[in-house]
């Protein structure tokens, strides 16, 4: 049983052997004062609590070595050190007690220090988030605007390929299926007017047509209805767009399109093989849609005008022939018809949206052959040209094959 | 603190993620349409060729109102394709198209003298044929259809009108 040291008034050390560490710097902290602590009574707090030991003992009891049982008090063997602080409030030491055994749950709290390090870390965090929330959003837009030009251009190019693949359908070559130009009968480097005849309606001439509204004979005359969209075409090249103004048996009137006043530029003869073909016109243009805000514009017959892309900083179109020589706009007319259209579309960025690159689109669409030249002699010299549709037969509701055919013989004959 | 600013940040950033690979995806789904549909078009188109070579050959002989089908396999995709034969045409000189109902009276080998004695042909018999190939559809790509009017002469077999059609189709 060791013996007890005691120490100044108020403060007892218990000790088998201060020899550890924390022995030793425990008694240093105490020591010094330890000859000024007064002793109290009546007080309750912790320093109070463990200043008699025989009261409340500070361990939990148990047989444990260093452990005190609570019937003696006393201290076990193997103890290494049992420190009874003052019965008065010794600051300091109660404050190295706590630094000693570490903070209390009810007692837990930060340092200035740690609290300026969590407030750094979450400001360096909040800042990370600002950045990377910052960079989302500007990603976002970013990519909103690449894919809403890349999907406008690329939809662009596939509507102007099927219609550029349907020209010249139900109407054959020489009925200018490819016209370079606007809807208006203008020849533009941006704009391309693209003819068919889906439904293979077509008429021959039986009169001579000079005049507006001069109601004429026509072969075929009720496959048409008033207010038609039609092409008047002859052997020689010529071609007018016109209306159907007047429908009777058998007989028709046009007004030109193009003409004043529904005029028709030139006179339409039977013995120039001419006829009349129902036609269906898909116009692509440019236009300013705002003062600044170019558009690609689409116009097809029944249908209000549609804006296929904004922003766009050029379109243009390269024809070619069969043999895939490159050929001249102008050269371009009844009988001269492209083999092939190179589409060159370029768009530019919103100025709305951030900046982003958009690269130029491209591509080359073959026109198929819509009509064919059935040669009726050996030399050729006697030809007639025949166009096929296929189409739904009204009687049946079977699809069968729709034709019509022209004299294209030689001009000697 | 910081975990709850992590888990806020990743709140907001999770659907931008989201909204951003679902912009990758529509770029590629425009770019694989775009593909697609091409693709399909020269199928089909390919497939008109191989009809009319053999309709050419004789490999395909139909009478009137016969029809053949005949698939096309190519790289993961089918090309269904069906030939039918219509009834014959009758093509006068003047460029008339003649419905066999009044091509009875119609002797097609005649000939006429043009004014520089050349014989040349009255009417010219053609036997008329329907091609439609289609590739079918495969969500989300829609199906693309081929029709076709084909005559075949002696001197060949030419193609008179060539549509094509996107969508989907019974």
């Amino acid at each position: 049983m060791p013996a007890a040291t005691p120490g100044s008034r108020g403060l007892m050390l218990y000790t088998t052997a201060a020899t550890t560490p924390m022995a030793r710097r425990a008694a240093a902290i105490a020591r010094p004062r330890a000859g000024t602590a007064q002793g109290g009574t009546g007080r309750t707090d912790r320093a109070t609590a463990v200043a008699s030991p025989r009261e409340k003992p500070q361990w939990h009891s148990g047989s444990r070595p260093g452990t005190r049982r609570r019937h003696c008090g006393q201290v076990q063997d193997g103890t290494a050190l049992v420190m009874l602080l003052p019965a008065t409030p010794a600051p300091q030491a109660a404050l190295s007690y706590r630094r000693m055994r570490g903070a209390r749950p009810g007692q837990a709290g930060f340092t200035l220090i740690e609290v300026i390090i969590v407030l750094a870390i979450t400001m360096v965090i909040g800042a990370v988030v600002y950045k990377v929330t910052r960079a989302s959003f500007l990603l976002y837009d970013t990519q909103v605007h690449r894919t809403e030009r890349g999907f406008s251009g690329t939809r662009s190019l596939d509507d102007m390929a099927v219609e550029i693949g349907r020209a010249g359908y139900g109407l054959g070559a020489d009925a200018f299926p490819v016209f370079p130009g606007t809807l208006a009968g203008l020849r533009a480097p941006d704009a391309i007017t693209l003819r068919s005849n889906p439904g293979g309606v077509a008429g021959r001439l039986k009169e001579d047509l000079t005049e507006r509204d001069q109601i004429v004979e026509v072969e075929g005359a009720s496959l048409f209805a008033l207010g038609d969209d039609v092409l008047l075409v002859d052997q020689e090249g010529t071609t007018e767009r016109a209306q159907v103004s007047l429908v009777a048996p058998d007989r028709l009137a046009f007004r030109s399109v193009n003409g004043p006043g529904g005029r028709l530029q030139s006179p339409f003869l039977p013995a120039l093989a001419a006829r009349v073909l129902k036609v269906r016109e898909v116009g692509f243009y440019l236009k300013k849609d705002a003062p600044d805000t170019v558009v690609l514009a689409r116009k097809a017959p029944g249908q209000a005008e549609q804006v296929l892309a904004r922003y766009v900083g050029d379109l243009g179109f390269d024809y070619f022939d069969d043999a895939g020589e490159q050929m001249d706009p102008a050269l371009l007319g009844p009988g001269f018809a492209p083999g092939g259209v190179r589409i060159r579309l370029r768009l530019l960025p919103n100025p709305a949206l951030p900046p982003v690159t958009v690269p130029p689109l491209s591509l080359y669409v073959s026109l198929e052959p819509q009509s064919a030249t059935i040669a009726f002699d050996a030399f050729a010299f006697h030809r007639v040209g025949l166009a096929g549709i296929i189409g739904q037969d009204p009687a049946s509701g079977d699809m069968k094959v729709g034709m019509h055919g022209w004299r294209k013989s030689d001009p000697r004959f | 603190m910081a975990l709850i600013l992590v888990l806020v940040a990743l709140a907001a950033v999770t659907p931008l993620a989201l909204m951003l690979s679902d912009f990758v995806l529509t770029r590629q789904r425009q770019v694989a349409g775009l593909q697609q549909s091409l693709g399909s078009q020269a199928a089909v188109r390919g497939a008109l060729d191989l009809a009319m070579t053999r309709l050419q050959s004789g490999e395909i002989a139909l009478d009137p109102g016969q029809t053949v089908p005949f698939d096309l396999e190519q790289e993961r995709r089918t090309v269904r394709v069906r030939v039918s034969r219509d009834p014959d045409a009758i093509l006068a000189l003047d460029g008339r198209v003649i419905d066999p109902e009044e091509a009875e009276n119609i002797d097609p080998d005649q000939l006429v003298i043009d004014p520089v004695r050349g014989p040349v042909r009255e009417y010219r018999k053609i036997e008329v044929y329907r091609v439609e190939a289609e590739v079918a559809a495969r969500y989300p790509f829609a199906a693309v259809r081929l029709l076709a009017a084909v005559v075949r002469l002696d001197e060949g077999v030419i193609s008179l009108g060539v549509r094509y059609d996107r969508g989907y189709f019974p």
